[in-house]
C-alpha cells in the first residue's frame, strides 16, 4: 500500500501555508512508516504529477475557501474533491485542481483521495500563521493521524522506537 | 469594403500556464486598440519578508516564491550573498550547482513542452487526451521529467522544494556512488531529449516573427545557466552588478505584476529564445546539430518556435548534467565558511523562464537591510503584450474561438510562471 500525506500551500503567505506547516510537525513528531510518504508540496503545482499518481490512498491537508468562518475544518472525500478544487475554493494558484483533473484524465488517479482543508484567517506576507490558525496546527495533525489509522496505518510518536531496537525484537517493517 | 466592426477578445484565467492570468484584447474595425495582459494575484512584496533576517535565510525563503523553479530562486540569493560576503565557491561545489540546475532545467522544460505547450500544435484541449492518441510520448515525458527531479534529489535532498543548498555551498554533498547512478537514466534521456526535438521539429508553427531585444547571460566557454555576464543582442555587455542601471520595472495599472523595461523604455526578451539567440555558439556540438536539423537558425525570432528551443535545451541539459556526473568526485568540504559583514552584492542566473536577478544590501551582523528580486516573467510581460498585439493583428480573420486560442499559445510561448511575477516594489529600510 502506497500512502502520501500532502501539504500544500505558500508559507510565505501566512495561513495559505497551512498545509506544510502540518505535514512538517506530523514529520517532526512521529516516525513515518515506509509505506507512508510525507510531502512539502509547497507551491509546487503541475510538478507534483508524478507524486500523485498511482496512489493508494493520498491525504491532502490545505488552506480552503468554503464561506464558513475562519479555523473551520473541512474534510472531503474521493469524488468530492476535484470538483471542490474545481470551484477554486482553493486560495492559491496551484494548479492542484489541474493535477488531480489530469491525474483523473490520465487514469491515474490515487484510489483514495482525502482532502482536510481549513478555512485560513488570513494570508498577508509573513512565515507566521496567524493567532486563529496556529492552535489549529494540532488539530490538522491529530486528524492526520486518525486517518492513516482508519486505513491500518499507526503512527508512533518519535522516542517511542525504543523496543525495536531490541536485539530479540523483529525488524521494523516486521514490527508494523 | 471593410464595414466598420468591434470585437472584444477576453481570456479569463488561462488554463495551464502556472498560476492564473487574464488578457483583454480591444479590436475595432482592422486595428487593435488595446492589449491588457493582466495577473489576479493580490500585490505581494516577497522582499518585505526578509527584512532584517539572516544572509542565510534568504535561499530558503525566496525559493517559496516559486515551487516550479525554487533552483533559480536559491541560487540567485547564494549567489548574491556570496557577492557580498566576499566568497568565491571552488570549481567542484560551481560544478555541482550547475548539476542540480540542470535538473530544474529539464524538469521544467519538460513539463511545460509536453504537458502544457504541445498540445497547443496538436490541437488538444491538454496533454492528457493527447496521451490516449500518443500513449508513448506522454511516458517519456514523465519519464525525461524524473530523471530532472532525481537529479534535484540527488544533489538538493529532495525533488520538490530541494533543502541541500545554502549560502557558501551544501550542507552536505553526494557520495559518489550516487551521482554515478544518474549516468544510466541520463543516457536514456540524452535519446529521448533528441526524439522530443524531433517530434517538436514537425508541429505547425503560426507565421509571426519579431525582432526581439534578447537579454541573457553569456559565458565564453559554455552555455549560461548558474552565471556570466549580462549581455543583449544590441550591443550590451555588462557585469551583473550593473543590472540596476540598464533594466528598471514599472507598475502598470492593469496589472499586479512588475513590467521589466530597459531604462530606454523598451520591451526585451528572456528565457530559451533569447539565451539561444545570444549563445548559439557556445550549445555543444550535438545540441547544435539537433537544432539545424529542426529547422532552426542561430537566431529564432518566432516566438512559437520556443518549444523547440525549450527541447534543444533540455538536451544540452542532459548532455551537460552527464558531463557533470562522469567527472564528479566528492569534494573536500560541502561548503566555505561564511563570516557575515556588512555588504552588497548581486546574483543573477538563468532560470528556465529566463534572468532572474537578485541584489541585497547587509549589516555588519549580516542581517538583510535591503532586497530586490526581479524575476524573469516580470521582465517578459511587456514583451508578451507586444507579441499579443502583434499575433492578433495578424490573425483578424480568425473566428473568436480560434483567436482565443491562438493569444493563449502566445502567451505559453512564454511559459510564464505568473506566481513568482506578481512581485511588487523593491523594500529600502531607513534604519535612522
Amino acid at each position: 500500500m502506497q500512502v502520501l500525506v500532502l501539504g500544500i500551500g505558500n508559507i510565505l503567505l501566512q495561513d495559505e501555508g497551512i498545509g506544510v506547516h502540518v505535514v512538517r510537525e506530523l514529520q517532526r513528531r512521529y516516525q513515518i512508516p515506509a509505506e507512508v510518504e510525507i510531502l512539502d508540496g509547497g507551491t509546487a503545482g503541475m510538478s507534483l504529477f508524478e507524486d500523485l499518481m498511482d496512489k493508494d490512498y493520498v491525504i491532502i491537508v490545505d488552506a480552503v475557501h468554503t464561506g464558513e468562518p475562519p479555523g473551520t475544518v473541512v474534510r472531503l472525500a474521493d469524488e468530492a474533491v476535484p470538483v471542490f478544487l474545481q470551484q477554486r475554493i482553493s486560495p492559491h494558484q496551484l494548479g492542484l485542481s489541474e493535477v488531480l483533473a489530469a491525474l483523473v484524465l490520465a487514469d491515474k488517479k490515487p484510489s483514495h483521495l482525502v482532502l482536510i482543508g481549513i478555512v485560513p484567517e488570513a494570508m498577508e506576507l509573513s512565515l507566521e500563521l496567524t493567532a486563529m490558525l496556529e492552535p489549529k496546527v494540532d488539530l490538522l495533525v491529530q486528524q492526520v493521524v486518525a486517518e492513516l489509522a482508519a486505513i491500518g496505518v499507526q503512527l508512533l510518536p518519535k522516542g517511542s522506537e525504543m523496543p525495536t531496537l531490541h536485539p530479540c525484537s523483529p525488524p521494523a517493517e516486521e514490527y508494523r | 469594403m471593410t464595414k466598420p466592426r468591434s470585437r472584444t477578445v477576453k481570456v479569463n484565467a488561462l488554463a495551464r500556464v502556472e498560476g492564473e492570468g487574464a488578457l483583454y484584447v480591444s479590436i475595432k474595425g482592422d486595428a487593435v486598440q488595446e492589449v491588457k495582459f493582466r495577473i489576479f494575484e493580490p500585490p505581494r512584496f516577497f522582499e518585505a519578508l526578509l527584512q532584517g533576517r539572516l544572509y542565510s535565510d534568504a535561499p530558503d525563503i525566496t525559493a517559496r516564491i516559486c515551487g516550479i523553479c525554487p533552483i533559480a530562486y536559491m541560487l540567485g540569493a547564494c549567489q548574491a550573498m556570496e557577492d557580498a560576503l566576499g566568497v568565491v565557491l571552488p570549481q567542484p561545489l560551481q560544478d555541482l550547482r550547475r548539476l542540480i540546475y540542470c535538473g530544474e532545467w529539464i524538469q521544467s522544460h519538460v513539463l511545460h513542452t509536453y504537458l502544457l505547450h504541445a498540445p497547443d500544435f496538436l490541437g488538444y484541449e491538454d496533454s492528457i487526451r493527447l496521451s490516449h492518441d500518443y500513449p508513448g510520448v506522454v511516458e517519456r515525458a514523465l519519464e525525461l521529467k524524473k530523471t530532472g527531479n532525481r537529479i534535484m534529489e540527488v544533489v538538493g535532498g529532495r525533488a520538490v522544494h530541494p533543502v541541500n543548498l545554502k549560502v557558501g555551498g551544501f550542507y552536505s554533498v553526494p557520495r559518489r556512488q550516487t551521482v554515478r547512478e544518474l549516468i544510466e537514466p541520463l543516457n536514456w534521456a540524452l535519446e529521448a531529449a533528441l526524439a522530443t526535438v524531433r517530434l517538436f521539429a514537425g508541429f505547425d508553427f503560426p507565421d509571426y516573427r519579431y525582432d526581439y531585444t534578447c537579454v541573457s547571460l553569456r559565458q565564453p566557454e559554455e552555455y549560461p545557466i548558474t552565471q556570466g555576464r549580462l549581455v543583449s543582442n544590441r550591443g550590451l555587455d555588462i557585469p551583473i552588478d550593473q543590472f540596476t542601471a540598464h533594466f528598471s520595472e514599472e507598475h502598470v495599472a492593469h496589472s499586479n505584476a512588475l513590467h521589466g523595461r530597459m531604462n530606454g523604455g523598451e520591451a526585451y526578451l528572456v528565457g530559451p529564445i533569447a539565451r539561444y539567440n545570444n549563445n548559439f555558439d557556445t550549445l555543444s556540438e550535438l545540441a547544435r546539430q539537433s537544432a539545424r536539423e529542426a529547422g532552426l537558425e542561430p537566431v529564432c525570432d518566432n516566438p512559437f518556435q520556443s518549444i523547440i528551443v525549450r527541447a534543444v535545451e533540455t538536451l544540452y541539459a542532459c548532455e551537460e548534467a552527464l558531463r557533470l556526473a562522469n567527472a564528479y568526485e566528492e569534494p573536500d568540504a560541502a561548503a566555505v565558511e561564511i563570516v557575515p559583514h556588512a555588504g552588497e552584492g548581486h546574483g543573477c542566473t538563468e532560470a528556465p523562464r529566463g534572468i532572474c536577478y537578485h541584489r541585497y544590501r547587509l549589516d555588519e551582523a549580516g542581517r538583510i537591510v535591503e532586497a530586490q528580486i526581479v524575476p524573469p516573467t516580470s521582465q517578459n510581460q511587456k514583451q508578451i503584450e507586444r507579441d499579443l498585439w502583434g499575433v492578433v493583428e495578424k490573425n483578424l480573420d480568425l473566428a473568436e474561438d480560434k483567436l482565443k486560442w491562438r493569444c493563449e499559445q502566445t502567451i505559453r510561448n512564454y511559459d510564464p510562471c505568473i506566481s513568482c511575477a506578481t512581485h511588487f516594489l523593491k523594500l529600502t529600510l531607513d534604519r535612522s
